[in-house]
């Protein structure tokens, strides 16, 4: 299974390539989210209304970007009423803008995501024992690995704390979560973790996924598990510039161009260094003050400039 | 009609497991027992976040052990693996990490003057502007313990826990900030001993 000191399963996931879509549960790379159509705002407003006027004001108002596609700021939106500096004249649309984005982006997801999520469901519930198997085969003898961090990237993050969640025996310390989607429903139950740091790149489109399946995730320090009830370390880290395929450089698959390899190899340093200290949040944190690529917002999250921090 | 062979439907199942997530542990070479496990790279991926692990582990390696070692009281050995983390520091920002361990190493040994001028290094070439507050009272009250004043010490002691829990927005003090406070407030009590057996 492994020699000397790697042990690892990657022979066998030469074919695993996240970002093909025949093995990636949740296809974050796409580029195909819910698109507002201009002449469809016409459902609004009326055919002969102003549908040019209320598309401009989506678009100013940062709803959707210049390609009709629904943005962060939609996802921000609870209620109509927060639909802001809406144009008198719209005013008596406000509820029907609302439930239209709203009913487009659940459209969309019927159609592409919750397929997915329901086969994701239906095979997580049975890989928890499987997934403990995987780990308990990896030849560590007895006793049981201690104080382990775990760095799980895109779709793999998710299963992973279920199945820490399973074998609550398994002493994780710490995860690091890259470009992770985790489902609305999924709790820290393994009270071995102390420390959760969630990476997401700016221009990670599966930022959006965090954004819907849990809810107001950026008020909050962009805590994933803000409502937990014991003591929990909670990160959050966002790398400038970087998307969902750039957090991890691939020398067997590199890009073409190589401003994206350099950032994807500097992505990669970083997060090797995360990882390191990721079981000690004082030391981590004493890392992250000390970087001049890092800064921080007024919710706590850390943003890193990855051309700014030296290697 | 085909038959389920129980034993082969779980290996074919492991397999599918295998190829979505892909699991991989690795034992990093640091003297301090540590594991990592990834999910969900690429054997290209992991790969090179494997060779970036082995790069920055090393000089960190010398961190934790200094930091294991200030831990089990050696504060002699821990200076020591702190400068040489120092001297193998490959950034700006492991520089720091080094030079902030070096000033917590002297200053469990009591030797605040030393710490100052650690401190004072970090304040003015390696803590980010909007990380200082902690360490402009950390220097303020290492200047007062190193004259004895350990009335105002204790005062920016208790400031730098509070700014620190600020700027990361936490609601619990960081455990070594504390440690550092309850330090001084014992060697304040141990000088007023000392006073109060010579009266």
């Amino acid at each position: 299974m492994g020699t000397g000191d790697i042990f690892n399963f990657q022979n066998a996931l030469a074919e695993a390539d996240p970002l093909n879509e025949d093995f990636t549960l949740i296809p974050l790379y796409k580029d195909n989210f819910p698109i507002v159509h201009e002449a469809e705002l016409g459902r609004i407003v009326g055919l002969t209304g102003d549908y040019h006027g209320l598309y401009d004001y989506l678009e100013q108002e940062g709803y959707i970007d210049e390609n009709g596609m629904l943005t962060e700021q939609f996802y921000r939106l609870t209620d109509s009423i927060e639909l802001s500096n809406l144009p008198l004249d719209f005013e008596i649309y406000r509820d029907d803008i609302y439930s239209y984005l709203k009913d487009l982006n659940r459209a969309w997801f019927d159609d592409n995501i919750n397929d997915k999520f329901k086969g994701m469901e239906e095979w997580l519930n049975k890989s928890e024992s499987v997934a403990l198997e995987i780990l308990r085969q990896i030849d560590y003898g007895n006793p049981l690995p201690t104080d382990i961090t775990a760095m799980c990237y895109s779709g793999g993050g998710d299963p992973f704390i279920l199945a820490a969640n399973t074998w609550i025996n398994l002493d994780i310390k710490s995860v690091v979560l890259v470009g992770a989607p985790i489902r609305e429903s999924r709790e820290i139950k393994n009270s071995n973790i102390e420390t959760i740091i969630n990476i997401m790149g700016e221009n990670d489109r599966g930022r959006k996924f965090n954004d819907w399946l849990r809810r107001n995730i950026e008020t909050d320090g962009w805590k994933l598990f803000p409502d937990t009830s014991r003591p929990l370390n909670q990160i959050a880290i966002e790398l400038k510039g970087v998307r969902h395929t750039d957090y991890f450089y691939d020398p067997y698959s590199s890009c073409d161009d190589p401003d994206i390899n350099e950032l994807r190899q500097k992505a990669t340093r970083f997060i090797a260094e995360v990882t390191h200290r990721a079981n000690e949040i004082a030391s981590l944190r004493d890392f992250l003050d000390r970087n001049p690529g890092v800064n921080k917002d007024d919710t706590g999250k850390y943003i890193v400039d990855l051309d700014k921090v030296e290697f | 009609m085909a038959r389920f062979n129980k034993p082969k439907l779980m290996v074919v199942t492991l397999v599918v497991i295998i190829l979505f997530f892909g699991i991989s542990i690795v034992k990093t070479k640091n003297p301090v027992p540590k594991k990592i496990v990834t999910t969900g790279l690429t054997k290209g991926q992991s790969d090179y976040l494997l060779k970036q692990l082995e790069e920055t582990g090393k000089q960190y390696s010398y961190i934790q052990d200094g930091q294991q070692s200030l831990m089990s009281g050696d504060i002699e050995n821990a200076i020591r693996l702190f400068e040489i983390a120092l001297k193998s520091a490959y950034s700006q920002a492991t520089e720091g990490e080094a030079i902030i361990n070096l000033a917590n190493a002297y200053e469990k040994k009591k030797d605040y003057e030393k710490a100052l001028e650690y401190i004072i290094i970090d304040r003015d070439n390696y803590v980010n502007e909007w990380a200082k507050e902690p360490i402009l009272q950390r220097t303020k009250y290492l200047e007062y313990a190193s004259r004895g004043e350990y009335e105002l010490a204790i005062e920016h002691a208790k400031k730098a826990i509070v700014a620190e829990m600020n700027i990361h927005n936490s609601k619990t003090p960081r455990s070594d900030y504390t440690e550092r406070l309850n330090d001084l407030i014992a060697a304040k009590d141990y000088i007023l001993s000392l006073k109060k057996s010579n009266q």
